[in-house]
């Protein structure tokens, strides 16, 4: 049976205080914080880190190597894609090697994707051999009105799901989907921020009904009462409102209902629901059964089995460690800047449509080579070894993406919009040497044999397009 | 043999602008004043010259194109050969070189060097920032100038344990020896205080460590040794050249430590076998060294062999390198004092080295010169020349 083999997450490290906010546009603070993607974040950035996450945890859970190369399916789901017109997808496929063959996809446009990417996961490995994996990807950095209350409300960050037909720490029983048009939220193509509903009207008229027809039908079809299901992970635009859904449908807000992570993140669209589900499953145990229900232009929801090898999650890297990694953002002047609204984070640079395309192998599969006669690890890649002048003979050679810092600094001249600018060169585990820019550090914690691993990020918009990279990071570690 | 010189070749007359933020100087303009002085101090006219190699190395922020032509232009230099030559902070010693190769060759008797780089035009941060919009648009995006030379100053705290004071002492050399020169971009003493308290560029370097970012022109007027004579009795022999070009990928080398420069290294020698040298830091009396940041003039000790390798340092704590020192080195000021126009700077230190062994230095004059050394790096150490003059007597 189809179930999910493993999870990943991404948030950004910075954390906006609601207070910030609320002090610098007037009216009140919804409390707790919101993450922020640094200026170099986008929904492709963290989409790409949650996937590496994922297929590394399945790694790290199952004891097996995760290639791309068995991968049937990779569904992006977002509502806040860099690229309206190109998928968002087949970038993410490049730098995990999908298999070319395998059905690469984007799910935009409505906050349900997430739910809907999973079935379509499912339907595909139903016909799929044993091994297969289908991955499924939610991501966004949404953009509101500074001033709204969006903007205090929403978060930014990805979540991964590997759906499988093995190995999986909970199973898909039953799915149950209610199609409806209902703007609640929405951005139309010249929209600079997203638009919401009366809130009065939206909540009692399209979110209540809408997510109740799909969890009471759901229920129905497979014959359980509210009291059977040990959690009810909804999404939800804010706390009030998922509580009022669960008293709505007989289930227990203390004791069943999800925390929505309002509080420590925001509402981040198509992946809160993701993100409520991976830290439900951090505590359940097997057997235990789980509703799981998305909304917008309807709502879709699942029903989930914990199976015995539900603790194989131990192994993965949970929400908790993306929770303890935060840096306080003080500034909402910075936020501005991150986001484009007061000044451009980006900038253009020197690109080339053909270079980018020539370099793909390595530049997002971050493969050097290998000299095969003096054994020399080459990155960037070259024909000719400038240590043996061997011409033509090198073999590939993949970075690994974790190392140590060799020597580095702090640039104060470099404009970036969160300055200072640090760079290191790095000594990659197994071999090779990164040189380039250390993003999500404090310019002080910087130094000669940090741990860190590489982090892919947008560089600039030279040429028109998002120029994606590597840049470093601070190690996170692994329990 | 290979890597010597056929013909000896002399240094008859030298030009050098007033560098600085020249706001009322174009390229052209810089480049008539240095040419002109170095044809008046040679005793040549303009016309008499066979060939010009000129030396720029982003002669278009200027508004120039990167061709012979704009020299032509400026000294009504025209239907004679013209080479721009442009290899980043080397280009003033490369274009000297090419000038000089070209004497060697016997196709020219007289010939003009000059590097010319008008770097105000653009903004404070051109250079550096030129990182950021120019080259490969991923491959080591972010790295600039000062960002490369902190990092090997970070590394070379680590592995020696000096720190910031020491680096600050170099500055202060150099700004001493800039306030005894006219033609300096800063003439003014500084303190270590000063350095340590100056803003930060990268860290560990802060302004104070740093070069300026300078309008100039520099010039000489080259010709074969036996010619020389007929001009002036104090003509100056290139005693040895070298150049050394790597690669700017050295940032990814898992080999390169970020402590030394090879390409330096490599010219020394080069230049040390043509003129004989074997103890550079005792036959050498005085030497011009490329001193973008002050933790470079260190290292450049070392990759010279002034000193052993991780004790480049101990020059600048022993005072072995201040102008009344066993080996004084950029006694003009250097690029930290006397400023830094790219395409120039090679040819701003053949001047002082012509006027150091000329004994008309003035201020700075030291004791009894008769062989000297300019060094220029350039990138991230990926590249360097080293030239070596000599007095004929």
């Amino acid at each position: 049976m189809v179930g999910i083999s493993a999870i990943g997450i991404y948030l950004p490290a910075y954390r906006l205080s609601r207070e910030v906010i609320a002090q610098q546009t007037g009216g009140p603070s919804l409390g707790g914080e919101r993450t922020v993607a640094n200026y170099d974040e986008d929904a492709i950035t963290m989409g790409v880190e949650a996937s590496l996450e994922c297929m590394d945890n399945y790694e790290h859970a199952w004891g097996i190597p995760l290639n791309g190369e068995i991968l049937k399916g990779l569904v992006f789901t977002s509502t806040s894609s860099p690229y309206l017109e190109k998928q968002a997808a087949s970038i993410m496929s490049s730098v995990l090697e999908v298999n070319h063959s395998a059905l690469v996809t984007d799910l935009s446009g409505s906050l349900r994707g997430g739910l809907t990417a999973v079935e379509v996961g499912n339907k595909i490995l139903k016909e799929s051999s044993p091994e297969a994996k289908v991955l499924v990807v939610a991501s966004e950095r949404r953009m509101a009105e500074p001033g709204s209350n969006e903007e205090q409300a929403f978060g930014d960050g990805a979540a991964a799901l590997l759906l499988g037909n093995e190995n999986v720490l909970a199973t898909i029983e039953a799915h149950y989907v209610v199609n409806a048009n209902f703007p609640h939220f929405w951005r139309r193509e010249n929209d600079p921020y997203v638009h919401a509903g009366d809130t009065r009207f939206v909540e009692n008229y399209g979110y209540l009904p809408l997510m109740s027809d799909a969890i009471h039908s759901l229920l129905k079809k497979v014959s359980l009462s509210p009291n059977e299901i040990e959690k009810l992970i909804v999404y939800a635009p804010n706390s009030r409102l998922a509580q009022q859904l669960s008293r709505r449908l007989g289930f227990n807000p203390k004791t069943q209902l999800a925390d929505t992570l309002f509080n420590e993140i925001g509402d981040t669209g198509t992946v809160q629901v993701f993100l409520s589900l991976i830290s439900v499953l951090a505590k359940v145990r097997p057997g235990n059964k789980l509703v799981v229900a998305g909304y917008g232009d309807g709502a879709e929801a699942i029903l989930l089995e914990v199976t015995q090898d539900i603790r194989r999650i131990e192994k993965c890297r949970g929400l908790e460690d993306y929770l303890n990694r935060k840096r306080a953002l003080t500034s909402y002047a910075k936020y501005l800047h991150f986001r484009d609204i007061t000044a451009e984070s980006s900038y253009d640079a020197f690109s080339s449509l053909p270079l980018l395309w020539r370099e793909e192998k390595q530049n997002l599969g971050l493969y050097g080579v290998k000299c095969k006669k003096c054994g020399i690890i080459h990155f960037p890649r070259r024909r000719v070894c400038d240590k043996c002048g061997t011409k033509d003979e090198m073999e590939d050679f993949k970075l690994c993406r974790k190392g140590h810092i060799y020597t580095y600094t702090n640039d104060y001249v470099y404009l970036n919009p969160d300055p200072p600018e640090t760079l290191a060169a790095i000594d990659m585990i197994g071999g090779g040497r990164f040189f380039g820019q250390v993003t999500d550090i404090n310019p002080q914690d910087v130094h000669i044999d940090l741990e860190v691993e590489l982090s892919f990020r947008k560089l600039h918009d030279g040429q028109g397009l998002p120029n994606y990279f590597w840049k470093a990071r601070p190690a996170m570690g692994r329990k | 043999m290979a890597g010597l010189l056929k013909e000896q070749i002399a240094i008859i007359g030298v030009g050098c602008t007033k560098f600085g933020e020249n706001f009322t100087q174009s390229w052209a303009d810089l480049a008539v004043e240095a040419a002109f002085e170095a044809c008046a101090d040679a005793k040549v006219d303009m016309k008499e010259l066979d060939a010009a190699w000129a030396g720029s190395f982003r002669p278009w922020i200027s508004g120039e194109r990167n061709t012979g032509s704009p020299l032509a232009e400026a000294l009504g230099f025209v239907y004679k050969p013209i080479t721009l030559v442009s290899n980043i902070c080397a280009t003033g010693l490369d274009t000297l070189r090419n000038a000089c190769l070209a004497i060697a060759s016997g196709m020219y008797d007289i010939v003009l060097a000059i590097g010319i780089e008008k770097m105000r035009d653009a903004g404070p941060r051109s250079l550096s920032l030129t990182n950021r919009t120019d080259f490969h648009p991923l491959i080591g995006k972010g790295r600039t100038a000062p960002s490369f030379f902190a990092a090997c100053a970070n590394r070379y705290f680590h592995e020696y344990g000096i720190g910031r004071k020491t680096l600050a002492k170099v500055a202060v050399k150099n700004h001493h020896n800039g306030a005894l020169n006219p033609k300096a971009h800063i003439q003014r003493e500084i303190t270590v205080e000063d350095v340590l308290n100056s803003p930060w560029v990268a860290e560990p370097l802060s302004i104070l460590d740093s070069t300026t970012n300078s309008d100039g022109a520099a010039a000489a007027i080259v010709t074969r040794a036996d010619l020389a004579k007929s001009f002036r009795p104090d003509y100056i022999l290139v005693k040895g050249m070298g150049l050394s070009v790597s690669t700017e990928r050295n940032i990814f080398d898992p080999e390169f430590n970020f402590l030394s420069f090879k390409p330096g290294q490599v010219a020394a020698q080069m230049a040390y076998k043509q003129a004989g040298i074997v103890y550079p830091r005792k036959e050498i009396d005085v030497a011009e060294v490329h001193d973008c940041f002050t933790i470079t003039e260190i290292i450049d000790y070392e990759d010279l062999g002034f000193a052993k390798r991780g004790e480049g340092w101990k020059l600048i704590e022993e005072g072995v390198t201040t102008l009344e020192g066993e080996l004084p080195v950029n006694t003009d000021g250097g690029l930290k004092a006397f400023g830094h126009p790219i395409g120039a700077t090679g040819l701003r230190m053949i001047y002082e080295v012509v006027k150091q062994l000329q004994e008309k230095a003035g201020k700075r004059q030291v004791k009894n010169a008769r062989l000297g050394l300019a060094h220029t790096l350039g990138g991230p150490g990926a590249l360097a020349a080293v030239v070596v003059l000599g007095r004929p007597d």
